[in-house]
């Protein structure tokens, strides 16, 4: 009973965390090159930790490619495969990328000596 | 098409019949980007209910389409309708609709008396107006004037255009200011698998 109540309260806490990390995390990750949705999915969740629903990213997408951050379009990878909608970072989202980076190291660096503080006591 | 499961084709029939407010390319786009996702995930070994699972339900997952669809519409018309009509759909989902539409709900009231007092003033320019009894007290709009004075005269022309272009302007800029934060807390929820 306590050991669920822990893991829904540090789910809760991750949850929070992961709010506008996402993003940064997919920009980041589009920078390499261009990446289709399930892709990102396995990406994000295998290398970043970022544990997305699939009903959270193609929105994510939809919304990035609304503003212009993010371009897609279809590809075939292998004859008779399906087509995939791959998405791939325009100009917009490499600067938007660039100043969210800017403002998560900002972030991490003055939280991260802030929480540091009693270590060094 | 005939092939995929019954399980994720009725699925995919919900989806297509929520997303019935978007466009046709918007709408086969999704459509066709969601199949894609879910056959993989059918090659790869899951179950159709496994695949299904990170969507929800058709209804909430075309809602996120939907309403960034009309979010995103809204702020690149600035049209008063369509900021309002965000406003609206969002007044119970998001804490900035809330204020803005009980802010709306004030300056609309404000509008409406102005454009009363005006339409009064119009067809009765000795009655209507903001009168001042002897014994103390105001009324405003169209009384006996018999034992009270008016006090605004032909200066309450301007001042109800004053008070229709400035809750005007404030609705607009208010409702300008919900869009935005809504978009912005609408971006940032992210549920996770």
């Amino acid at each position: 009973m306590y050991a669920k109540a822990r893991e829904v309260a540090l789910e809760a806490r991750q949850s929070q965390v992961l709010k506008g990390l996402g993003e940064l995390a997919l920009l980041s990750l589009l920078q390499e090159r261009a990446h289709y949705g399930l892709e990102i999915l396995e990406r994000l969740r295998g290398e970043a930790g970022v544990d997305l629903a699939a009903g959270t990213i193609y929105p994510m997408l939809y919304r990035l490619e609304k503003s212009d951050r993010v371009r897609s379009e279809w590809r075939i990878d292998d004859p008779g495969a399906r087509p995939r909608k791959y998405y791939a970072l325009t100009g917009e989202g490499r600067r938007d990328l660039k100043t969210q980076l800017g403002e998560w190291r900002r972030l991490a660096s003055v939280l991260g000596r802030f929480l540091d503080r009693e270590m060094k006591r | 098409m005939n092939s995929d499961p019954a399980e994720i084709e009725e699925w995919l029939r919900r989806l297509k019949s929520a997303l019935a407010s978007m466009s046709s390319p918007e709408r086969d786009n999704i459509l066709e980007e969601t199949r894609s996702h879910l056959l993989e995930r059918l090659v790869a070994g899951d179950t159709p209910s496994d695949a299904l699972a990170g969507f929800g339900s058709p209804e909430d997952y075309a809602q996120c389409f939907v309403d960034e669809m009309r979010m995103e519409g809204a702020l690149r018309s600035k049209d008063t309708g369509a900021l309002l009509h965000v406003v609206t759909s969002q007044i119970n989902r998001d804490f900035a609709a809330t204020p803005a539409g009980i802010g709306i709900a004030i300056l609309g009231v404000f509008s409406f008396a102005a454009v009363g007092m005006l339409i009064a003033k119009i067809l009765d320019p000795v009655r209507a107006g903001v009168w001042r009894y002897p014994h103390g007290g105001f009324t405003i709009g169209v009384v006996n004037p018999a034992d009270a004075t008016e006090l605004l005269g032909f200066w309450l022309y301007p001042l109800c255009v004053g008070l229709l272009a400035l809750s005007w302007l404030g609705g607009r800029t208010l409702l300008l200011w919900a869009v935005r934060r809504i978009a912005r807390n609408h971006g940032a929820t992210l549920r996770r698998r």
